[in-house]
């Protein structure tokens, strides 16, 4: 979801407001800010690599990247100036599931990889039923084994054989 | 006159009601969905809708975009959680009178003014995007240059949170946009040798990665055992002639408060529908049963967030400029088919754009017929727990990026996409810049480059041309509104502040 549904959010559209920012988010908006500059840093280097323009009036390929990245470093350096003086930008609040995250992300990814040997369909299966031991709730195997199997059956019957999807 | 019938042919088609319905049934589950919303079912559908060529393809769209802007409020009256963001100021009033036993009619409310909000915004869009779209065949490519900045600094400026998080977002969209072949000199950029980089970094992959993926990766970090119960029993919804005398005002003032709303770029149904709703509530004979059940305050709201759907429409047919994310997921879809909006497209595709334009209205009609035969079955889909729901869309997902090209590249990158999409929703970066940016990148730069070459290098010719410069102060205005509220908003609180130390001493 882009927008975040709540009252509050909508109305506020004004940019962090001032005070002592809360710990946990100043450490958030620091690394973010960094990144953002390195990225566009980054940009910047590969941009001015770029040839300049051969027709007359054209500034070349170059050009909108190298105005982008230095628009981007500016914003980035100017997020940074906020952050160090401490304007809360927010963040999360809440704990970061870093287990179940990127475990749900690994399992997908071994899906595309097994993908090759025994078939999308049956490794989107597979994956599917495996995701579902990542959430709580009540019957989790049977919850598991009748999840992957509809996802096969979609991805098999829908996919590949009524839209004729050439899965691998 | 062609184009017209043609439309009409396709609309009432027996494939053409097929596609209206499946949108209609399936906007309305996924609006419902909390957690969901019309970016996410769209973006996760565009890969399957290539083989039914663009008429039928949009009217799928549009179906579901307009259905899912009422699904949330479903969720919003029986649950107290909206389904979209847009349905946000319909909990209030809806779930009250839910808890009073009258979740039928709350939601019979809410179904009628959703449809007189998306009728009333597709005529909106039907008296609007011809002419506008005449005027823009006027403007050169300075003035496309200028509406294609205003569109991404007003939606990097209002699509909610810091300004320099959505400044920071755009400029990350447009570096995106870049990658791939340059548009007028044909030089491959930030490809690193990949030939799947050289059409750039296909749209559909990013958006399905940054809507759809971040969000089942947020899914299974909230955990949530089951899904929560719903008490009230709720059957076929009508709305009764008295609730029609009640309501019929507030579905109008929303239904014109949504749609000029919706025209701006950046602003959609979840601002909409607080506006609608304070207006509402000023004219309101009894302004203290909003917050307790009032019927026009889920009439207002619902009205309001249907009618920016054909609101948003119009910058999109008229200029080719996409006003919010989910009509720049419909772009993708009409790149994905070879087309590119704008003005040009009522002389290139007709029908297409009669489709779109009389596809509004009676996806709107569909959305009530649909909305109310069907009603006890979508509050069952509620049901279905968070588990399955985030990984389906993770399944859908993977298959929706390798159908796009049949491409195992495109699914990596959009996994690649979903964790970008998780962090930055994390971090209360928007995601809506980046995918405007994307979308325009190509506008901005080609129309820049064909200016100044046509100027011989002069840069001046973005003052001097007048559609470009009111474009650009307009994207001025739109960065510089922000900033001067927030200026206010601290003259006010010291203010505040300073007249609490008074009364103190």
């Amino acid at each position: 979801m882009s927008g975040h549904a709540s009252g509050a959010s909508v109305h506020d559209l004004s940019a962090g407001r001032g005070g002592e920012a809360p710990h946990r988010h100043y450490w958030q908006n620091l690394v973010a800010a960094l990144v953002c500059i390195g990225w566009n840093v980054g940009f910047l280097l590969l941009s001015l690599g770029l040839p300049a323009g051969h027709s007359r009036g054209d500034v070349g390929p170059g050009s909108l990247p190298i105005q982008v990245a230095v628009f981007g470093t500016v914003v980035s350096a100017v997020y940074l100036v906020q952050v160090l003086r401490g304007v809360d930008l927010g963040g999360t609040h809440g704990r970061v599931d870093i287990a179940r995250v990127s475990g749900l992300m690994a399992l997908f990814v071994a899906v595309c990889l097994g993908a090759n040997w025994i078939g999308l369909a049956l490794c989107l299966g597979i994956g599917a039923g495996v995701a579902t031991l990542l959430f709580p709730g009540e019957k989790p195997l049977v919850r598991a084994a009748a999840t992957g199997a509809g996802f096969w059956a979609i991805a098999y019957l829908v996919f590949g054989k009524l839209l004729a999807l050439p899965l691998p | 006159m062609d184009g017209i019938l043609q439309s009409l042919g396709v609309i009432f088609s027996l494939s053409g009601v097929t596609v209206l319905v499946t949108g209609a049934l399936l906007g309305i589950v996924i609006g419902a969905l909390p957690g969901l919303g019309p970016s996410i079912g769209l973006s996760l559908l565009i890969p399957f809708t290539y083989n039914l060529g663009p008429e039928l393809s949009m009217l799928l769209m549009i179906s579901l975009y307009t259905s899912a802007e009422y699904g949330g409020s479903i969720s919003a009256i029986l649950l107290s959680t909206p389904g979209t963001a847009a349905a946000a100021a319909t909990a209030i009033d809806g779930y009250s009178m839910a808890r009073q036993g009258k979740a039928n009619e709350a939601i019979s409310i809410s179904l009628t003014a959703s449809t007189v909000g998306g009728v009333l915004g597709g005529l909106a869009l039907l008296l609007l995007a011809m002419p506008l779209a005449s005027l823009a065949l006027k403007f050169g490519p300075a003035g496309y240059f200028a509406v294609g900045v205003f569109g991404l600094s007003s939606v990097a400026a209002l699509s909610g949170g810091s300004l320099v998080k959505g400044l920071a977002c755009a400029a990350f969209g447009l570096a995106l946009a870049t990658v791939g072949i340059d548009p007028i000199a044909g030089t491959p950029r930030f490809t690193f040798g990949l030939f799947q980089l050289y059409e750039g970094v296909p749209f559909l992959a990013a958006l399905i990665g940054l809507f759809a993926v971040s969000e089942a990766l947020a899914m299974v970090e909230s955990r949530m055992a089951s899904a929560p119960s719903i008490k009230d029993k709720v059957g076929h919804v009508f709305m009764s002639a008295a609730l029609w005398k009640e309501t019929w005002r507030s579905m109008l003032s929303g239904s014109v408060i949504g749609t000029l709303l919706g025209i701006l770029p950046g602003v959609g149904g979840n601002i909409a529908c607080w506006v609608a709703r304070d207006y509402a509530r000023a004219r309101d004979r009894h302004p203290e049963e909003f917050g307790n059940g009032s019927a026009n305050g889920i009439a207002a709201p619902e009205a309001a967030n249907n009618a920016t759907v054909g609101g948003a429409l119009v910058p999109l047919l008229a200029l080719g400029v996409p006003g919010s994310p989910t009509t720049a997921i419909m772009v993708g879809a009409l790149i994905m088919h070879g087309l590119h909006p704008g003005p040009q497209l009522f002389n290139e595709a007709p029908s297409l754009v009669y489709a779109i334009l009389f596809g509004t209205i009676i996806a709107s009609l569909v959305q009530y017929a649909a909305g109310s035969l069907f009603l006890p079955l979508m509050a069952r889909v509620m049901r279905l727990p968070d588990a399955v729901i985030a990984v389906g869309i993770m399944a859908f997902a993977v298959l929706g990026a390798f159908a796009i090209r049949n491409l195992m590249f495109d699914v990596y990158l959009m996994l690649g996409f979903g964790v970008v999409g998780y962090l930055m929703k994390k971090l209360r970066f928007p995601v809506a810049p980046v995918i405007l940016a994307m979308v325009l990148g190509y506008l901005v730069e080609s129309n820049y480059r064909t200016a100044l070459v046509s100027s011989q290098g002069d840069y001046t010719i973005f003052v001097t041309d007048p559609i470009s410069l009111i474009f650009l102060s307009l994207s001025l205005v739109s960065l510089l509104t922000p900033l001067w509220r927030r200026i206010q908003a601290r003259r006010a609180s010291s203010r505040t502040e300073e007249t609490a130390d008074c009364t103190v001493r």
